[in-house]
């Protein structure tokens, strides 16, 4: 292997890690529309850069994957190929290898496992029909070692499509000979690079005799030979048998491409209307008539479009035949119409197999319609692999529109319609639910943002690291800048002092006045740009949410497939920026919600329909930012929260007492769901509900300072509505005084803060609370909780300050308030830690250090005291008087 | 020392050669990361060389050629692609592209840099 360098790794890593970023959205976009030449064109694009910056690092394994995948592209942009659903699924497990994979090389600089098994299954695909030989080139190989086979796997297949290359030029009559040594030359390259000494020497005196013979002028009758010696020299490596059959099979098969094409639209549209003609009632039917006068006058206007003039000619005849019938002027004889018929069957071939297949699906349920595709044999078909699909697609189309009536569809019309159903996807699973044709196109939101993905701006790659440092340096700044502000501040004061008291006459005060008005300027502006330049490093960190967004659309794919469920997903507002470190702890949570709301919200396709709704869901991830908030709701039109399971939960684990939840609203009920030991789900599955409740959602998102609320309503769906911090770096705090330490509050919970003396505050069962209009609040003394503050300045006299999280509420006892300021939030060191109660430290403007509070942490301790409440409240209202209610007045 | 423009749409590939142009003693003026951008860069900066890919986004590396080509029937061209498709690695010699070659051949093309400089 090369000796390449750490930063070669890195920018490799990179590289591919862009590839497949891009890749994994346009490839279910691609899913959706396999017809898409751009997004084709992209996907092709992403392979073929992997494969050749993992050829460069001489990573057999990548490189041979990408090149098998890009060929899968490659033919699919050719049109020999359709990309069915056992394509999607094998590619995006190739996507799946390629992510370990580059893990792998990050760390280990080499590639520990291989491929060659993939390379294979896509293999197995490219051939359907020639399984057998696969499983030949399998067992060959066995004995060799797996790299080797691989190597093996791309040397083959390289060959394979040189000698189809080669048998290409020669169908040509005028083959240049310059053409054929190029592809002999790229032969003898790949033997030689694989090692084949012998082929590498036969297809050199092949090349040898080839120059020869175009010096000689015996060109001619060289080329006759040329394939026998060229199969000769590659049959003892290579099995070109499925080469040999297809090139057989087919020798013009491109040039008709096209109007192959042309004639599978009127096929489609035959079968659509002309199941009349097939099926001839054996006595005179004024039905029949009737339905095959109107069958014909429409195939023949499309035939005519066509220029199908012998198509044409017989149904005039077959319309003349219908004119006699009605006008009875002729006796009703079967044969004529069963005959005419056989003759229009063999102008068109595949029409009558057509017919047959039509019966056949109708009699079988449409999932067996992959499985009979996937058996046709590939090249003889073209368009029509997918037929039952799209029959199925077109049967749902005209079921869901009324222009199923013949007068409704002319011709022309419904032609245009056939093909725009052969762009929309057909369902995985068979389900073939198309939209109806006025419902707006699916996925456009998503459309629009991977477009976005795939058009590149100019960007700059900063390592992390250096991003956190310039924040630190920012920090620092910030601190300064707070410390000159309190020495302008405490200057201003000592001016006005000396002004007061008169020591120094005016006029020598005067400079000073000018030199402190200049200084004050200086350090507003000096604010303003640290402000800025603050709120630019932290711009820097913030990323689209789109990174973390554009991972879902994979998994809700993979879950559908799963659970056998069909969901329609849409992005809303992918560019709202967000905090990176924030995004990563937002993405489990997320990812519990999503996977919720597939599991247990949106129902089965079938339930769907019986309850009068659109077969597939709908699920919706939007983002926009609020504030220094960024609010993400994900939601669905699933059937809704249970509400009488929540409630019976409920009850049954205590949680809540009968009286409490009949004062509960609606909203209340609903977010009961993240109380631990309460789940809607009746019973744990493979998707959800893994030991993980909406508790651990909830709290992991209260813990970088953040809020969830869920919202429902029975059948028509549910919606988690998360509301986050922009940054987890940078907060606005209140400063507050215990004893002799300064503490940071939150600002974003704090509710209010006011004036307390030891009068005000009574306890109850050990719980300190006071009585603030009407309502009981804990008190949480921070000097108690936290030993080592040193003493309160007066016990009797402090402050509360008022903090609410979430169904939390409660009052922080301190010594005294400071004030509200940005803070920039340093990690504790690893031995402060396993502290509960404080999130972070903060360097003050003074260069003392304060400690940030982690709310849930010390709230926690009230939580005892909120139930206890609770209980007590329940009592009160039952009349029951226990000596301690007088104090809920 | 030779003047060299680099046309690859893979970032990776676009640092390597130019790596292997530097080490060979010559100067990266440029570096464009599809065939548009490359035929404008070919234009406002006259490179001795154009080192070029041929799967690209847009305008591909044959059209690009070709362009540049039209503009400048002297221009030089270099091919690095990992394209096996005789058809196109014709229509690149008719473009009168100096060489072709697959995208880890590191070692020819510090060969025909080193070449390059001797001219």
């Amino acid at each position: 292997m090369k000796d390449f360098d750490q930063e070669m790794w890195q920018d490799f890593t990179v590289e591919v890690e862009e590839n497949l970023q891009e890749f994994e959205p346009n490839l279910l976009l691609l899913e959706q529309q396999p017809d898409d030449s751009s997004i084709l064109n992209d996907c092709f694009r992403n392979m073929h850069s992997i494969k050749g910056a993992a050829n460069y690092m001489g990573l057999t394994a990548m490189a041979g994957l990408a090149h098998a995948v890009e060929n899968l592209f490659d033919e699919a942009r050719q049109g020999t190929r359709r990309l069915d659903q056992q394509a999607f699924d094998l590619i995006f497990k190739c996507v799946d290898r390629f992510k370990e994979l580059i893990a792998d090389v990050a760390e280990h600089h080499k590639e520990t496992s291989d491929t060659a098994d993939l390379q294979e299954q896509i293999r197995a695909l490219a051939n359907q029909e020639g399984i057998e030989e696969a499983a030949d080139v399998q067992e060959e190989s066995l004995e060799e070692s797996a790299e080797d086979q691989e190597l093996m796997n791309i040397f083959a297949q390289e060959m394979k499509s040189l000698y189809e290359q080669m048998t290409k030029i020669l169908d040509d009559e005028d083959a240049d000979p310059s053409n054929l040594d190029l592809v002999l030359q790229d032969m003898e390259r790949v033997a030689n690079y694989i090692g084949k000494d012998e082929l590498h020497s036969a297809i050199s005196q092949i090349r040898e005799g080839l120059s020869e013979a175009v010096d000689s002028g015996t060109f001619d009758d060289f080329q006759k030979g040329l394939l026998t010696s060229v199969q000769k020299a590659l049959s003892q490596e290579v099995d070109l048998d499925d080469v040999l059959t297809e090139s057989e099979s087919s020798p013009s098969g491109i040039e008709i491409e096209e109007d192959r094409e042309l004639y599978n639209i009127f096929l489609d549209f035959f079968k659509e209307v002309g199941g009349p003609l097939a099926n001839v009632p054996s006595d005179m039917d004024e039905q029949w008539i009737n339905a095959c006068q109107e069958a014909v006058s429409k195939l023949r206007t499309s035939a005519n479009y066509m220029d199908y003039m012998e198509v044409v000619h017989l149904l005039e005849e077959w319309e003349e035949c219908i004119t006699e019938q009605l006008s009875g002027d002729s006796h009703f004889d079967r044969q004529v119409f069963t005959g005419l018929w056989d003759r229009l069957c063999d102008r068109l071939p595949n029409l009558r197999d057509m017919f047959k297949n039509h019966e056949e699906s109708e009699e079988e349920p449409l999932l067996d319609a992959e499985a009979r595709s996937g058996q046709q044999t590939g090249d003889s078909s073209l368009g029509l692999e997918s037929l039952e699909d799209f029959d199925a697609a077109i049967d749902t189309i005209f079921e869901d529109d009324d222009s199923a009536t013949p007068e409704a569809v002319q011709p022309q019309e419904s032609e245009a319609q056939i093909l725009e159903v052969s762009k929309e996807p057909v369902l995985p699973t068979g389900h073939a639910d198309l939209q109806p044709p006025d419902t707006p196109p699916q996925h456009k939101d998503f459309a629009t943002e991977t477009g976005g993905i795939r058009g590149q701006g100019q960007l700059v790659r900063v390592n992390l690291e250096k991003v956190e440092n310039l924040l630190e340096d920012v920090a620092e700044l910030v601190v300064l800048r707070s410390s000159m502000v309190q020495s302008t501040s405490l200057l201003k004061g000592l001016y006005s002092r000396w002004r007061d008291q008169r020591r120094m006459p005016v006029q020598e005060l005067r400079p000073l006045k000018e030199v402190l008005l200049g200084f004050t300027e200086s350090v507003a502006a000096l604010e303003r740009v640290v402000h800025q330049l603050q709120d630019g490093v932290m711009r820097m960190r913030m990323l689209p949410v789109s990174s973390l967004f554009n991972r879902y659309p994979r998994m809700v794919r993979d879950l559908c497939q799963k659970l056998g469920k069909e969901v329609e997903l849409t992005l809303k507002g992918t560019d709202t920026a967000l905090d990176k470190q924030v995004m990563e702890q937002l993405a489990d949570p997320l990812q519990h919600i999503i996977r919720n709301a597939i599991d247990h919200g949106i129902e089965t396709p079938d339930y769907r329909t019986r309850k009068g709704k659109r077969p597939k869901g709908l699920l919706s991830i939007a983002a926009s930012q609020e504030g220094n908030f960024v609010t993400i709701s994900v939601s669905d039109d699933g059937k809704g929260l249970d509400r009488d399971k929540i409630v019976k939960k409920a009850l049954s684990s205590g949680l809540i007492s009968p009286e409490a939840l009949r004062e509960m609203s609606e909203e209340q009920i609903w977010n009961l769901i993240f109380v631990p030991g309460i789940s809607t789900a009746g019973s744990v599955s493979d998707i959800s509900g893994r030991g993980v409740g909406l508790d651990v959602v909830k709290k992991n998102i209260e813990k970088i300072g953040g809020a969830v609320v869920v919202r429902s309503s029975k059948g028509e769906g549910t919606t988690f509505i998360l509301r986050i911090p922009l940054t987890l770096a940078i907060i606005k705090g209140l400063t507050v005084k215990v004893g002799r330490q300064s503490m940071v509050v939150p600002i974003s919970a704090v509710y209010e803060t006011f004036r307390l003396s030891s009068s005000e505050v009574s306890s109850v069962e050990g719980y300190e609370i006071i009585s603030k209009r009407q309502e009981t609040i804990p008190l949480i003394r921070l000097g108690k909780i936290f030993r080592g503050t040193g003493a309160p300045a007066d016990p009797d006299k402090f402050f509360a300050v008022r903090v609410r999280l979430g169904e939390l509420d409660a009052c922080l006892g301190v010594d005294g308030l400071i004030g509200q300021q940005e803070v920039v939030i340093k990690p504790l060191s690893e031995y402060l830690m396993d502290q509960p109660g404080f999130a972070g430290a903060t360097i003050l403007g003074d260069g003392s250090i304060a400690l940030i509070l982690d709310l849930p942490a010390v709230l926690e301790k009230s939580k005892g005291f909120i139930r206890k409440r609770q209980q007590l409240l329940e009592q009160a209202a039952l009349g029951l008087d226990h000596g301690d209610a007088p104090v809920f007045h | 020392m030779a003047t060299v423009l680099i046309i690859d749409d893979s970032s990776f590939m676009r640092k390597r050669i130019g790596n292997a142009v530097r080490q060979a003693g010559h100067k990266v003026i440029g570096t464009a990361k599809d065939g548009a951008e490359g035929f404008d860069l070919y234009t406002e900066l006259r490179p001795d060389l154009v080192i070029m890919d041929i799967t690209m986004r847009g305008i591909d590396g044959i059209q690009a050629a070709s362009m540049i080509r039209e503009q400048d029937p002297d221009a030089r061209i270099l091919f690095m692609s990992l394209v096996t498709d005789p058809e196109v690695i014709s229509r690149a010699q008719e473009l009168g592209a100096i060489d072709f070659l697959g995208k880890n051949d590191s070692e020819k093309l510090s060969r025909i840099m080193d070449g390059l400089g001797k001219q």
